[in-house]
């Protein structure tokens, strides 16, 4: 199984940015956010569907010049595969997954500087803004009923009617 | 008896005023150039960070001020990471913002559209870098003739989903034709598409009059103010941006100060320099004040006809509704001076009381 299995990185309705040493991953069917952190990003790069974990160990190695245990790949592969990040989740090997100098493995670990994959909340609470626009957008797709939901958790309090202008728009929808 | 209580009660007052003046400074002293490639590093305590961070991220400048945190000590602190997840999750949200605007504008302008773009992206693009400001819904200015379409085509079932908020015509540059305005544009690329967004004079003074008329209460919008000003283009027109209503034309160098007294924009460049410097004294605390507590955004305020069957909480919402004194002389159409604010304020509460209650029948009638 080990040698057979080639992981390949999701493509399709991902938003990925690159920031300094991180990666961040947006899942538009999920709505999730990830950061992969400098190893796992690494990792997850390398996915390519033709590479086995042998090979993206050896890369690794490469890169970081530092000496990389395959063990240490096989469970960044599974943190991403449990993120959904990969086409196909990835089985553990018997021998890691019942490891037992799994602690050794995860002090390895900690000194590559972690391999996590760390799950954003979404949505932000900095686009106080927003809220109040989805309200505006709401009405302009078709204007909601009273107790309908307008969008981001808030509530219509009012029955709309043709006419209103954008600025009355705003009002109906609150989170009260 | 009722003398001291009253000397007691005011200088309660005083001393409420002065603290949210002191928070309201710190909120300022994080993003103070902020916008620019390399910002001075910021001297704050944890302590300090810790009270001011729920500022920071409820008024969208949460990923500016970790720019300005992540080079300091406080990097690794709690509220620190808070900011630091704010930025992450803003690039993100800044590529699909970009991805749905660009989709969406495309199928506007395949209907024949020439919508100008204005405020959010158009002003977050001048940032250093990606998912600084975030930017909620998507104005639009459109032609008045165009709007109607505009109007219907957003709502087709095919159009691509995007918070567009459509604007007949540009009322806050009312003093232009919209043929001056689409005759200054400019023509930008947004992904596969090339968007008009408004020209720098015409953008710098909407920037300007949208912050007064809101109040000023966004940290953010003299942020965006601070950095169409200094991305300015070597031709900048200033007569053009002064052309205008002349009090208006006042208002706008306000806005300027406020952004150089606050946030340390540079005016000095300018021509209006020695005016931006001169503002009223009330200016600033003002600001300040407002910075000092979390805001509710006027549209997430449950609706005050909610009240009238569940009078519980209307203080508080009568409260959350007495306008600021920029606001209210913005609304009133008062000169920025050194005389008092109060009676702008009052005008503009009984204007707003006035409209309500002659809305009041037909909001009885749907109910």
């Amino acid at each position: 199984v080990k040698s057979q299995t080639l992981p390949e990185a999701r493509e399709e309705g991902l938003i990925v940015e690159e920031l300094q040493d991180e990666l961040l991953v947006y899942d538009l069917e999920r709505h999730k956010a990830h950061c992969l952190k400098g190893t796992t990003a690494l990792i997850w790069r390398d996915c390519d569907g033709r590479t086995s974990v042998r090979e993206i160990t050896a890369r690794l190695r490469k890169a970081l010049k530092t000496p990389i245990d395959e063990d240490i790949v096989w469970v960044a592969l599974h943190r991403l595969g449990k993120a959904n990040l990969l086409q196909k989740r990835v089985t553990l090997p018997k021998e890691i997954a019942a490891s037992s100098s799994r602690r050794d493995m995860m002090k390895k670990v900690a000194a590559l500087g972690g391999i996590s994959v760390i799950s954003l909340v979404v949505p932000t609470a900095a686009d106080a803004a927003s809220r109040v626009v989805s309200c505006k957008h709401a009405f302009h797709n078709g204007l909601p009923e009273n107790g309908q939901c307008c969008s981001n958790g808030l509530t219509c309090h009012f029955p709309a009617r043709p006419g209103f202008s954008i600025p009355d728009c705003a009002d109906p929808c609150s989170t009260g | 008896m009722q003398e001291k209580q009253l000397i007691q009660s005011s200088l309660r007052s005083m001393m409420i005023r002065k603290e949210r003046t002191r928070r309201g400074a710190l909120v300022a002293s994080v993003l103070k150039g902020v916008w620019r490639q390399s910002p001075q590093p910021v001297e704050i305590r944890l302590e300090e960070l810790n009270e001011i961070t729920p500022l920071l991220l409820s008024s969208g400048s949460g990923a500016l001020a970790w720019r300005q945190i992540q080079n300091s000590d406080l990097r690794t602190a709690p509220p620190a990471l808070q900011l630091q997840q704010t930025h992450r999750l803003q690039i993100l949200q800044a590529a699909m913002r970009e991805r749905e605007i660009a989709q969406a504008l495309g199928y506007l302008l395949s209907a024949g559209l020439q919508p100008l773009l204005a405020k959010g992206w158009a002003i977050g693009r001048l940032y250093p870098a990606a998912g600084l400001r975030p930017y909620g819904d998507v104005d639009l200015y459109l032609r008045p003739e165009e709007f109607p379409a505009a109007s219907v085509t957003v709502m087709k079932p095919d159009c691509p989903w995007c918070p567009f908020d459509l604007h007949r015509g540009a009322p806050e540059l009312k003093e232009r034709s919209l043929d001056e305005i689409y005759a200054r544009s400019l023509l930008v690329r947004l992904g596969p598409v090339q968007v008009r967004i408004l020209g720098p004079e015409d953008h710098l003074r909407l920037l300007c009059l949208h912050t007064l008329g809101h109040g000023a209460w966004r940290p953010l919008w003299l942020c965006d103010i601070a950095v169409a000003l200094e991305s300015r283009p070597t031709d900048f027109d200033w007569d053009y941006f002064m052309k205008g209503n002349q009090r208006r034309s006042e208002w706008v160098v306000c806005a300027l100060g406020l952004a150089h007294g606050l946030l340390g924009a540079r005016v000095d460049d300018t021509p209006v320099a020695s005016r931006a410097k001169a503002l009223p004294q009330w200016l600033i605390p003002s600001v300040l004040r407002q910075w000092s507590v979390v805001q509710t955004p006027h549209g997430c305020r449950t609706a005050m006809q909610n009240y009238l069957r569940n009078p519980a909480g209307v203080l508080d919402a009568l409260q959350k509704r007495w306008p600021n004194p920029i606001e209210a002389t913005v609304g009133r159409g008062g000169p920025f001076n050194d005389m008092p604010r109060l009676p702008y304020q009052l005008g503009e509460c009984f204007v707003r009381t006035a409209r309500f209650a002659l809305r009041l029948p037909a909001l009885m009638r749907t109910r």
